[in-house]
């Protein structure tokens, strides 16, 4: 069913989504290939690759890594910008499809599309403006992220990991995963205190997942509580080049000679 | 946003085609062409090829062609099932005006209102297609009403191209058609220019700073993308054109999407007026070539003297004379009709071609705001 599902005002809705911490990341991609490990078996499978072997490999994946140089000059940094879908409150992806394949569950928001009913008009991806739809050429329908809900909801799995499996294998934990609907959960702490944000807000898709911003840089040894074993080795030389000039002996001499 | 062919040729061809029944349908229940079986049949057969074969063609683009029913059921919230709804119920009128047309020409009240409501689903079908594009904030060159303008205004003008050369063969000859087929180009022209304006300017507010949240930290640069070969995202709406050949393509529409068929149907309009006036003249230059003969003939058997019979023998080389200028006029109004109806069918190859220029280029030229993750600045 192609129209969204009612919006219960006061009534809170469960929203099922991911906070991603761009201050954290570090871009090493193991929860892409985690993610299209899970999924090659799981609810949309397969993941066909075209080629997987040949010199144009493409295919598909629910998750991709970004990287991205922000600013400029000694305050420049790297992000590791890691991006699926973000099953968002009001996306067009879902109410331009033609079929009703493509659907965002009322009990957790979850957006899902079905391969069975899918006429791959492409469509949903050219309104979804973050590239999360990918083709599956091989079957020519849609698919997308599901926030792996044949693992969040699957009881022959340990209590812990029924999570995503982008977040059951970040090394660092940089993605978290939970209930954006309630304001008490862990996840909705974590985007008011850190200040999460939407992606092309402007647009009004409102996505359900949220991101949270790198911290500022601590460009100070004081504000990271650096001691003078980490003062900069230009520093020491010129520190060096000064104590030179109250040395004794020869080599004081041949340096009062020299500066003379 | 990548322009693939089936959509393309879709887009053109059923836009046409809906343009040429719409017009049709307004113009037989307003009597402005006449209840003939012969036009009914080339004209109707004509717009409905157009249109299925733009349909057919349109389901090749679908991973699941077989599946395409379903398409038709969403169209609460979708532009594409409600442009399907309105595509498929836009073959009642239409079969209701052929018939109509073809077998009872003799009894035009029981199905000229077909022609109206035709002309309307016409509309509603061609504006959902518009739609389909204008409603999608990611393509923000699409994400106008401009679009949708564009699209109707260019199925009228290929609907009045067509329609021009199908009256012709009817004579006499009629202004209101050319008339239509310039004011079609004319608006055609204007949409797009509109539409062009837009695309220029109206767009490049969503930055790669807004896409990543990062515009506190800076200028927002790709450092790595997230794969090193290609996939079906950056094909399908990563296309790139160079700035300079849309700008030459953009003169390249005006050419020979309007400029050139614009000539062409004054070019007929001239020749058939002309051919119509030498029609005209053609009965009485036969009826004064009569007359003469039947003088002349009477001189000759009535002359006696010399004088009389010389006279006689003027008259009937007068009487030949007459006779070939009217034969000229007959063969003039004959060619100078040929001519016009030539013209006005040249007209539709630039027009054809520079309508799929202008649609590639629709595709082409449009840019999705997904680039911005993979290195474009702004869309
Ligand atoms: S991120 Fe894209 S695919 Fe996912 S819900 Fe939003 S619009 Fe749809
Ligand atoms: S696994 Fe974690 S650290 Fe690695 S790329 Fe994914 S989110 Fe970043």
């Amino acid at each position: 069913m192609t129209s969204l599902p009612r919006q219960t005002d006061g009534g809170r809705r469960k929203k099922l989504g991911l906070v991603i911490d761009l201050d954290i990341c570090v871009g090493c991609h193991a929860c892409a290939v985690n993610c299209k490990e899970w999924n090659d078996g799981g609810h949309s499978a397969p993941l066909t690759d075209q080629e997987p072997y040949g010199k144009d490999v493409s295919g598909v994946w629910f998750n991709r890594i970004h990287s991205y140089e922000c600013g400029d000059g000694p305050t420049s940094r790297t992000v590791h910008f890691p991006k699926s879908c973000l099953h968002c409150e009001t996306p067009a992806c879902v109410t331009v499809c033609p079929t009703g394949a493509s659907y965002k569950r009322e009990e957790d928001g979850i957006v899902l599309v079905n391969a069975d009913t899918c006429i791959g008009c492409k469509l949903c991806s050219w309104a979804c403006p973050y590239g999360a739809r990918e083709y599956d050429q091989s079957d020519g329908v849609m698919k997308k992220c599901t926030l792996c809900i044949d693992r969040i909801y699957n009881e022959n799995l340990e209590e812990v990991d029924r999570v995503p499996a982008c977040v059951s294998t970040c090394p660092v934990s940089a993605r978290h995963f939970g209930d954006l609907g309630d304001p008490d959960s862990d996840v909705s702490h974590l985007v008011t205190e850190r200040g999460g944000f939407d992606l092309m807000a402007e647009l009004g898709y409102q996505p359900v997942n949220k991101y949270l911003p790198p911290r500022p840089r601590k460009d100070k040894s004081g504000a990271t509580g650096t001691g003078d074993a980490l003062t900069p080795l230009a520093e020491l030389a010129a520190a060096g080049s000064d104590s030179a000039a109250g040395a004794k002996g020869f080599l004081g001499w041949v340096d009062r000679m020299l500066s003379a | 946003m990548h322009p693939a062919y089936s959509v393309i040729f879709f887009t053109t061809a059923s836009g046409t085609g809906y343009g040429l029944l719409g017009l049709l349908g307004i113009l037989v229940a307003s009597g402005h062409l006449p209840a003939d079986p012969v036009l009914g049949l080339v004209g109707l057969g004509l717009a409905m090829a157009l249109i299925t074969g733009g349909l057919l063609s349109s389901m090749a683009h679908l991973g699941h062609p077989e599946r395409f029913l379903r398409a038709l059921t969403q169209w609460r919230s979708s532009w594409l099932s409600r442009e399907g709804v309105a595509s498929i119920l836009t073959y009642g009128p239409l079969a209701w005006l052929g018939i109509g047309w073809v077998f009872f020409a003799d009894a035009p009240e029981a199905w000229r209102l077909a022609g109206p409501i035709a002309a309307v689903l016409c509309l509603i079908t061609v504006w959902c297609t518009g739609m389909i594009y204008a409603s999608l904030p990611t393509v923000p060159q699409w994400h106008t009403v401009r679009t949708n303008w564009a699209y109707v205004a260019l199925a009228v003008a290929g609907g009045a191209l067509l329609l021009n050369v199908l009256r012709l063969p009817w004579a006499p000859f009629e202004p209101l058609f050319a008339i239509m087929a310039i004011v079609g180009l004319a608006l055609g022209w204007m949409a797009k220019e509109s539409y062009w304006r837009h695309a220029d300017s109206g767009t490049g507010r969503i930055t790669a700073e807004s896409a990543t949240g990062l515009g506190a930290l800076g200028k927002v640069r790709l450092f790595e993308s997230p794969h090193t070969q290609s996939s079906y995202l950056m094909q399908e709406m990563g296309y790139r054109l160079a700035r300079r050949h849309a700008t030459r393509l953009r003169t390249l529409v005006r050419v020979l999407l309007f400029a050139v068929p614009a000539i062409l149907v004054v070019v007929a309009a001239l020749f058939a007026n002309a051919a119509s006036g030498a029609a005209d003249r053609a009965p009485g230059l036969d009826q004064a070539a009569a007359q003469q003969r039947s003088a002349a003939l009477e001189l000759v058997a009535t002359a006696q003297t010399k004088e009389e019979e010389d006279r006689a023998a003027l008259a009937v080389v007068m009487a030949d004379a007459a006779e070939s200028a009217a034969a000229a006029e007959h063969a003039s109004a004959a060619n100078l009709r040929m001519l016009g109806i030539i013209a006005a069918l040249l007209a539709l190859f630039p027009a054809g071609l520079g309508l799929i220029v202008e649609r590639w280029l629709f595709f082409a030229e449009a840019k999705h705001v997904v680039t911005l993750y993979y290195g474009a600045e702004r869309a």
